[in-house]
């Protein structure tokens, strides 16, 4: 390689310069917090004395053997698997309905977005009162006559129905935001694509899976990544349904209500709580990492 | 200077100082230490609007008398806030403590021993001072109020199925004829499920007394849960067999959120509930007619459940003198007569509770006749986890996925693997 040029050295200089701030902010709130994480993974903590006992491998030994851990872990990957083709899918069709030319799509865009602005915790409350006994989702198929008189599911506190209530509740809660991001990217979608398409007689599905769907790829991938980190990291709303106990029989504990109960419940035990974060952070990159290459090997054009 | 200005000038300077003397006697005559200057921090949890007005009256009264002034912290999810403060050592000077966690939080080292003679504990209910002692039998909790669970009923639901108070039995041994009896002509009335007979609560804090009745407790001395021996299993059975009966229901059950609810819109004719609903009847469901008494004797013994918070002094605290003169304020005759009035709970000592004379209303005597004979919601260190466990999997009994026996197994395994974990 040649020797760099003055002009060259003096815009790498500048560069740097202009890093810092953020690289320091991030490696100080981020960093040193990450690494502290994996340091404390392999004590047992007591924060109140401040004494940190060295255990080797036994936290991680010990979460292989944790039963409660792997069903955590099924949930949260459970959770995952449906939630996110799902919210994905969903989200990609009503943005190129929305992208379309009907009539008052700009109110269509405008409601669906609506979900998005609500906090989660209110939305989780407004769903808790749609699905018990007497609520609407009972009292409709009682109307409909699925359901005796009488004999509403109590979906909040029963373990087969528990998690797929917060499972419907997250799809429709996040579908929007994707939504904005596909449309988004659909305005700059050259008219002249589906124009050629027309000529060589594709009809509107084929239009939508041959020329709308490749174009969005990218924000496919970053939809897919942001869904299962979220999804993955899910936590609010299982706590705000089950009380914080991740009941009924555990089918609402996910992996970061694990680790909430762990640290901050009267367990005192921050150690592991730590090696439960860490072994979710792999899980979270092994499976976004994954799915990124599935993505990219799918490649139409 | 002539000396008849100078005479002038003594005379004025005297009357001045005989003013300023006896100002200073009125603002603390009766021997209140002056704290001017600084500033005692609280820590407390919120509450509804009446206990917000009681506390800051409090507050108020003690900045007037000591001259200085009280900074209430007020934690929106204690817990979790309050240990982040040990850890950061930012506690408040004093702070209130629930007797279901003292166990755990009296294990951290802290809060100070309190000298029981200093804050006149001989005159508190003996349960309520065991309950904020730990282990080696240090007090380190003053406690501040009581709650305690009664039987609700209500009287024109009772009337509307053809039966008066009086029929409601004094002992759980009765009750499953009886709410077998009441369920049906309730249903004959309001039509199937409209009205529930009794409702109940999957939660350890409302269970306790039952579960732990004939045992030798529900922890082991290492506080690991016991919750498998054929007592509590029989125990457990007991309260499930009036759930699969269909007479016992949660208020989840009804599509509601919590007892009171259930009972203030007349969906339930008999609940069993705190003293904190007294004022949510009289308030929120006034046109609700109803009455108050004890609770049911289970297997011979009258039992209810008491809840109760008490206030501790921060080990780390530079206040101590201003914590400990807050502590005897707030939990003296006249500071508790200021507080439970004003919140709607019971005195923690007899003196108080008379002063305030709770017998001339029959609810309050009610609720502190059960003061006396109430276990308190404690179960060592980690009572929560093994709440939590234990609420956790009674879902699966109730819908018989379990027996008794399968789900205290269960939840045991659950809780004991926790507390092995926390280590």
């Amino acid at each position: 390689m040649a020797k760099p040029t003055k002009r060259q050295l003096q815009e790498w200089k500048q560069g740097y310069l202009f890093i810092t701030p953020a690289v320091l902010v991030i490696g100080v709130f981020i960093g040193i917090a990450a690494l502290f994480v994996v340091y404390l993974s392999f004590m047992k903590v007591n924060l109140f004395t401040d004494t940190y006992t060295f255990v080797k491998l036994d936290n991680y030994l010990r979460l292989f053997k944790d039963p409660t851990a792997r069903k955590a872990l099924t949930n949260s990957l459970t959770f995952s698997l449906i939630v996110v083709p799902s919210q994905t899918v969903i989200a990609l069709v009503v943005a190129s309905v929305l992208n379309g030319k009907i009539k008052g799509k700009y109110a269509f865009r405008t409601i669906y977005f609506l979900p998005t602005l609500t906090s989660s915790s209110a939305l989780t409350l407004i769903f808790m009162f749609m699905f018990s006994v007497t609520g609407p989702i009972n009292m409709f198929l009682i109307k409909m006559g699925i359901l005796p008189v009488g004999e509403g599911i109590n979906f909040l506190n029963n373990p087969s129905f528990a998690l797929k209530v917060i499972m419907i509740m997250n799809i429709w809660s996040t579908v929007p935001q994707y939504t904005t991001m596909y449309l988004a990217s659909l305005q700059d979608l050259p008219a002249s694509l589906y124009e050629a398409a027309s000529i060589d007689g594709a009809n509107s599905f084929k239009k939508f899976m041959n020329v709308t769907v490749p174009y969005l790829k990218p924000i496919t991938t970053y939809v897919l990544l942001t869904g299962i980190i979220g999804t993955l990291q899910m936590f609010d709303q299982a706590y705000i349904f089950s009380n914080g106990s991740g009941g009924p029989a555990n089918s609402t504990l996910t992996v970061s209500l694990m680790v909430y109960r762990y640290a901050f419940g009267s367990n005192n035990a921050m150690g592991y709580a730590s090696t439960i974060a860490i072994v979710l952070a792999v899980v979270i990159m092994a499976v976004s990492f994954l799915s990124e290459k599935l993505n990219a090997s799918e490649s139409l054009y | 200077m002539t000396t008849r200005n100078f005479l002038k000038r003594i005379v004025l300077f005297t009357l001045v100082l005989c003013l300023v003397c006896s100002f200073s006697a009125v603002a603390f005559a009766d021997g209140e230490e002056d704290f001017s200057g600084r500033t005692l921090t609280v820590g407390i949890w919120g509450g509804n609007d009446q206990e917000t007005a009681a506390i800051e009256t409090l507050k108020a009264n003690f900045e007037a008398a000591h001259n200085c002034t009280v900074d209430l912290k007020v934690y929106t999810d204690y817990n979790t806030q309050i240990q982040a403060d040990f850890i950061g050592k930012t506690a408040p000077d004093v702070f209130y403590v629930n007797g279901s966690v003292f166990p755990f939080i009296s294990s951290l080292g802290v809060m100070d021993a309190l000298d029981p003679e200093e804050y006149d504990l001989d005159q508190f209910y003996p349960n309520l001072v065991a309950a904020f002692t730990d282990a080696d039998g240090n007090v380190l909790c003053v406690p501040k109020d009581v709650s305690t669970l009664a039987t609700y009923y209500n009287i024109d639901l009772l009337e509307a199925a053809g039966y008066t108070p009086e029929d409601i039995p004094d002992d759980y041994d009765d009750y499953m004829a009886f709410l077998t009896d009441l369920q049906a002509k309730l249903d004959e009335v309001y039509g199937k499920n409209a009205v529930a007979a009794m409702t109940y609560n999957q939660d350890l804090a409302r269970n306790l007394f039952i579960l732990q009745d004939g045992t030798d407790g529900l922890i082991d001395a290492d506080g690991n849960a016991t919750l498998t021996s054929d007592g509590v299993v029989a125990n457990m059975q007991f309260i499930l067999d009036f759930v699969d009966a269909g007479v016992w229901k949660t208020p989840s059950d009804l599509g509601l959120g919590w007892n009171g609810e259930a009972f203030g819109t007349g969906k339930v004719a008999i609940m069993e509930e705190g003293n904190w609903v007294y004022g949510t009847l009289k308030t929120d469901y006034s046109d609700i007619n109803f009455g108050v008494k004890a609770m049911p004797v289970y297997h011979g013994t009258q039992y209810s459940m008491s809840y109760t918070v008490g206030y501790g002094i921060y080990t780390l605290s530079e206040n101590k003198d201003m914590a400990s003169a807050w502590i005897k304020y707030v939990t003296g005759v006249d500071g508790l007569n200021i507080w439970c009035s004003g919140a709607g709970c019971l005195p923690p000592r007899a003196d108080a509770a008379e002063a305030m004379d709770v017998e001339s209303d029959p609810v309050w005597a009610v609720h502190s006749e059960m003061a006396g004979c109430s276990i308190p919601e404690q179960l060592g260190n980690n009572y929560t986890i093994i709440n939590t466990a234990y609420q956790n999997w009674l879902p699966e009994a109730v819908s018989g996925n379990m027996t008794a026996a399968e789900f205290l197994a269960e939840a045991e395994s659950q809780a004991n693997m926790e507390i092995a974990n926390a280590g």
